[in-house]
């Protein structure tokens, strides 16, 4: 049973994170490959503040969203002037230049080795202690996330998004500022996504780079375009077919090390097949295509 | 700046070119990133391990890598990327197919050979080294080279002065103009990953010699053979080439003042700079120009 919760937990976490990017990814039409390097500067902005300072937890994921958004916007100024491939290429440098960071940085974020011992949250009072209570928490945040994302696409700001998606350059012709709007739009995605890294360096206790690697990246990005880019439930649904559908192998007797290999080969495989046959996704209705 | 240092650099630029002239080449014709080149180069490295079991014969096994290569990769442009052009598909959705074939392969690598990183040839074989003015470099690394700079030159060639390279040419430069003129643009998009892939697999198979085999091998290599494509120019061979001598010199100056980690770092720093203030490469076109 508490395998079950831990497998919703992750299928939460990881629900927050799709649904950031699709905020960039599906409703603005800007593929990032920076996803997991925002979790993870979320992650570990949280957790060495509060195993070296023991700073609370709700400060510490404050202090995360804030510094990413900082570098979001900071990188997103030069990054979002470039167009489709050169964007991906910008932050899947930038991906690869903190994944370095949390990687070889070894006297802050102690390398490989990782950061063992982060405190459980602990939310004014209340401590999550049983793997339901923190299943609560870690679907609040998704709702929290869903409701923003929600917000921001149902206003006039989503429909410029949304212009920007389908024709940047008639967006521009009608007066709008688009290049704030990518930026706003980008540093938000990355303050939720920081969020996420934050609760989930709580909640495992210990992180390490390998969760916030370029491979995480694509694996979020799969989710969003899996479960339907541009679409307020195709993040999730991503996220749940993504995460459960592995973890179903395990059931029918497969090796732990096949599994492994064989869920990296369904992940590619569903890649392919969704931009074949289902570019719009499980549940979304944006395709790729022109 | 010994002899070494250049040896090592001439290295590394061999390998990195291989790779980057491959994707460009792929890029200029089919306009997308190739993520899966990396799988083509994997693929030639392990059908070279493979072969190399069985007649431990250098040549045979590269050229063996590289034909698995090539076939691998002609069947993805055959299999994937034909249908999704023809559907309409944009760049991006290639390049989200081509992450998911990487993927694939190297998931299907993975379970066919393991996840463990496996070596060649054994510690108990001698190793044959070439002694050059007090620098070493073993034979693979010298032949590595050769065969890197035969087919580089060749490909040039091919490129400048076949019916199959203007062909080539034509379609990189204007799709619809040259299929107006009768140019079968399929046959083309597959030539292209034809050369491509056979660079890449032998690039491959000769860093499966030279250091070691893992299912990820790939991957650090086409991070270089992109930032070098990028740094050159998209889509312009010779920059291409530029571009992975750049990148190579870029990653062993970081090791020499730093460390080695950090040269990817570095690398990265320096293209999201370049990105910033010329995204078509420093020999690259004009803005203007890149947009026709």
């Amino acid at each position: 049973m508490d395998y079950i919760t831990h497998l919703c937990i992750l299928v939460t976490i990881f629900a927050t994170l799709a649904t950031s990017l699709n905020l960039v990814a599906g409703e603005m039409g800007m593929l990032s490959m920076a996803q997991a390097a925002f979790y993870g500067l979320g992650a570990y902005t949280s957790a060495l503040l509060a195993t070296h300072a023991g700073v609370p937890f709700l400060i510490g994921t404050m202090a995360g969203a804030g510094l990413a958004l900082l570098v979001a916007a900071l990188i997103s100024l030069p990054a979002l002037r470039l167009q489709d491939e050169f964007f991906v290429i910008a932050t899947f440098a930038f991906q690869v230049i903190l994944f370095s960071l949390f990687n070889n940085w070894t006297s802050l974020t102690n390398g490989p080795l990782g950061i063992p011992g982060i405190p459980r949250p602990n939310i004014l009072g209340w401590q999550p202690t049983s793997p339901l209570q923190f299943l609560a928490l870690s679907a609040l945040l998704a709702a929290f996330a869903y409701l923003v994302v929600y917000r921001l696409t149902s206003s006039p700001f989503g429909r410029v998004l949304h212009a920007i998606r389908e024709d940047e350059a008639f967006a521009k012709s009608l007066g709008k500022n688009t290049l704030y709007f990518k930026v706003s739009a980008f540093t938000v995605s990355a303050a939720l996504a920081a969020t996420a890294g934050s609760l989930y360096a709580h909640y495992t206790t210990f992180i390490d780079p390998s969760s916030f690697s370029i491979m995480e990246s694509i694996l979020v990005l799969s989710m969003v375009i899996v479960g339907g880019a541009g679409s307020l439930w195709g993040p999730l649904v991503g996220a749940a077919v993504l995460i459960g559908l592995p973890e179903g192998l395990r059931f029918v007797g497969m090796p732990a090390a096949a599994a492994a290999y064989l869920r990296q080969i369904i992940y590619g495989a569903l890649l392919v097949i969704m931009m074949m046959f289902r570019p719009q996704g499980l549940v979304g209705k944006y395709r790729f295509t022109k | 700046m010994n002899l070494q240092l250049l040896l090592n650099l001439a290295l590394t630029s061999a390998h990195y070119s291989l790779l980057a002239l491959g994707l460009t080449l792929i890029f200029r014709t089919a306009r997308f990133f190739h993520f899966a080149h990396a799988a083509v180069y994997t693929a030639g490295a392990y059908a070279a391990y493979v072969c190399h079991g069985f007649s431990h014969n250098l040549p045979l096994a590269v050229a063996a890598g590289a034909a698995a290569g090539a076939v691998l990769g002609v069947s993805m442009e055959a299999a994937v990327y034909r249908p999704l052009r023809s559907l309409g598909a944009r760049p991006t959705s290639m390049l989200v197919a081509s992450i998911g074939l990487l993927f694939v392969v190297q998931g299907v690598v993975s379970l066919l050979f393991g996840d463990e990183t496996r070596t060649m040839l054994s510690h108990s074989q001698p190793s044959y080294h070439l002694n050059l003015l007090s620098s070493q470099i073993t034979t693979i690394q010298a032949s590595f080279i050769a065969v890197a700079a035969i087919e580089v030159s060749l490909l040039f060639l091919i490129l400048r002065s076949t019916r199959l390279g203007i062909t080539l040419r034509a379609v990189a430069s204007d799709r619809d103009l040259a299929k107006s003129r009768g140019i079968n643009c399929d046959r083309a998009f597959l030539t292209s990953f034809l050369l491509g892939s056979i660079l890449a697999a032998t690039a491959g198979s000769f860093w499966a010699y030279n250091t070691a085999l893992a299912p990820q091998m790939g991957f650090s290599p086409l991070l270089m053979a992109v930032a070098a494509m990028v740094v050159g120019g998209l889509g312009r061979l010779r920059g291409a080439l530029y571009g992975a001598f750049l990148v190579a010199t870029c990653q062993h100056l970081a090791s020499w003042f730093f460390a080695a980690h950090w040269q990817d770092a570095i690398v990265f720093c320096l293209l999201l700079i370049l990105l910033l203030f010329k995204p078509f490469g420093l020999v690259g076109r004009s803005l203007k120009q890149a947009r026709t």
